[in-house]
């Protein structure tokens, strides 16, 4: 089947992803991750100093700015920033750094789709480019149910959200793995033992539907827990080569 | 997060340098930071770096209902909030004396220099008229954040197509991409800034 964009041919393909880091001079870490068409900046400054209201003696705050591309900050960017926080709240060794802040900016470059798991994405990428010690990566994968087809779409465009009957965004760390039994037969009643960091979802779904979708994301997720570690061992080499020059 | 002031070993180094006539950077004292512009995949799209400043440009276009007292004018809208992402010297929410700055004299170079025609942006008069909006992101404050700006609005500006319109009396058809070539804005003049900096009263 062709996709709407015309770069896939399958319903289970990621568009082509990309991503760079230690862009920013003035941030301590920033990275930038583009689904296809959507592009996502995200700049860290951390552990920095805090302003003593927010200041939390035994661990370091964290705080989220989301910036869209168009129009001033709104209620949708706001949602973004605390799924974003609460999502990374657990996973970042903020004991290490009582009393400090990790403040995180997202900037949309580009938007067609999926800003959500771009977002979540690039931020990964530039607090392991900032250095902040976390207990683990994430990768993050929105799907669709197409409302014509009922088929399930992963990492639409903003032409093919249009057509969603419900879209679903979900976010894995890369310890946990999915416990399947032996026999091939019982394949698709495989107990989804999965870590769960973030999972949103609106529109009209089953709850197959749902699990489904749970699947279909975390085989994607791992595919970009590979990427964030490809990504991440490149540029250290490149850093050793200059040290070594 | 409040930006340190330089040290008195960095300030002195550098007023003792200018004196011989060096800047830090090597440059001499009329050059310009390389720039580099580059161009997103939508009409409108532009990131401009000047040296390691960074700001980004989107425009963005919608059709509205003019003032009562301005019918045949259309809207060019300027939005330049800092982020924390340029500097951790900005914070959101707070508008520091250098956003304002920036601000008005964005305003000034755009609106008040007439670059863009609002007369031409009119499509019923009376009823509706396009509302331009610029939206200037910046992501990497390295100095001279005003010339940079500008040049990615007006750039911006010059990039950016807005859809066709027909109207045929009071039918007022907008065409999609598909269906007709975007149109560009009618730019009279193309506005620059320059900024300067005096040390020691000239």
């Amino acid at each position: 089947m062709s996709r709407l964009d015309r770069s896939r041919t399958s319903a289970h393909q990621l568009r082509p992803f990309f991503s760079s880091q230690n862009l920013l001079n003035r941030a301590d870490g920033s990275a930038q991750f583009d689904f296809g068409g959507s592009s996502v900046m995200c700049s860290v400054v951390g552990p920095a100093e805090v302003k003593l209201r927010d200041e939390k003696l035994d661990k370091a705050t964290i705080e989220v700015v989301v910036r869209p591309l168009v129009g001033l900050p709104g209620i949708k960017d706001k949602a973004r920033e605390q799924a974003i926080r609460e999502t990374l709240e657990p996973l970042i060794l903020s004991g290490l750094h009582p009393r400090t802040s990790i403040q995180i900016v997202i900037q949309t470059m580009k938007d067609d789709g999926s800003i959500l798991a771009t977002a979540f994405n690039a931020t990964i990428l530039a607090l392991l480019d900032a250095g902040i010690p976390l207990k683990s990566i994430l990768g993050a994968v929105t799907c669709i149910v197409d409302s014509e087809t009922n088929q399930i779409l992963l990492d639409p465009t903003t032409q093919e959200l249009a057509n969603a009957k419900s879209t679903h965004t979900f976010v894995f760390d890369n310890k946990s793995s999915i416990t399947s039994t032996d026999n091939k037969q019982q394949e698709d009643k495989e107990s989804v033992d999965v870590a769960t960091l973030y999972s949103d979802s609106t529109g009209l779904f089953s709850e197959e539907e749902y699990f489904e979708c749970a699947q279909i994301c975390y085989k994607a997720a791992q595919a970009i827990h590979g990427f964030i570690r490809t990504a991440v061992q490149k540029k250290l080499e490149k850093e050793q080569q200059q040290i070594d020059s | 997060m409040r930006d340190t002031d330089p040290s008195t070993n960095e300030r002195d180094f550098l007023l003792a340098a200018l004196k011989d006539g060096a800047r830090i950077d090597g440059r001499k004292f009329y050059d310009f930071r390389t720039l580099r512009l580059t161009f997103g995949a939508e009409y409108g799209a532009v990131e401009v770096q000047l040296g390691n400043t960074r700001v980004l440009a989107k425009v963005s276009c919608e059709v509205i209902r003019p003032y009562t007292d301005k019918p045949t004018e259309g809207f060019l809208m300027f939005n330049t909030e800092l982020s924390p992402m340029a500097s951790a010297a900005f914070e959101v929410g707070r508008q520091t004396d250098e956003e304002v700055l920036v601000s008005r004299l964005i305003e000034k170079a755009m609106r008040r220099s007439r670059a863009l025609d609002t007369e031409g942006l009119c499509i019923v008069a009376g009823e509706k008229v396009w509302s331009i909006r610029v939206d200037i992101h910046f992501l990497d404050h390295d100095g001279n954040l005003v010339d940079a700006a500008c040049i990615a609005a007006i750039t911006a500006l010059l990039h950016f197509r807005r859809p066709d319109v027909t109207v045929v009396g009071e039918d007022v058809t907008i065409h999609t991409l598909e269906q007709r070539n975007p149109v560009p804005l009618s730019i009279h003049h193309i506005p620059i800034c320059t900024t300067f900096a005096f040390f020691n009263n000239g």
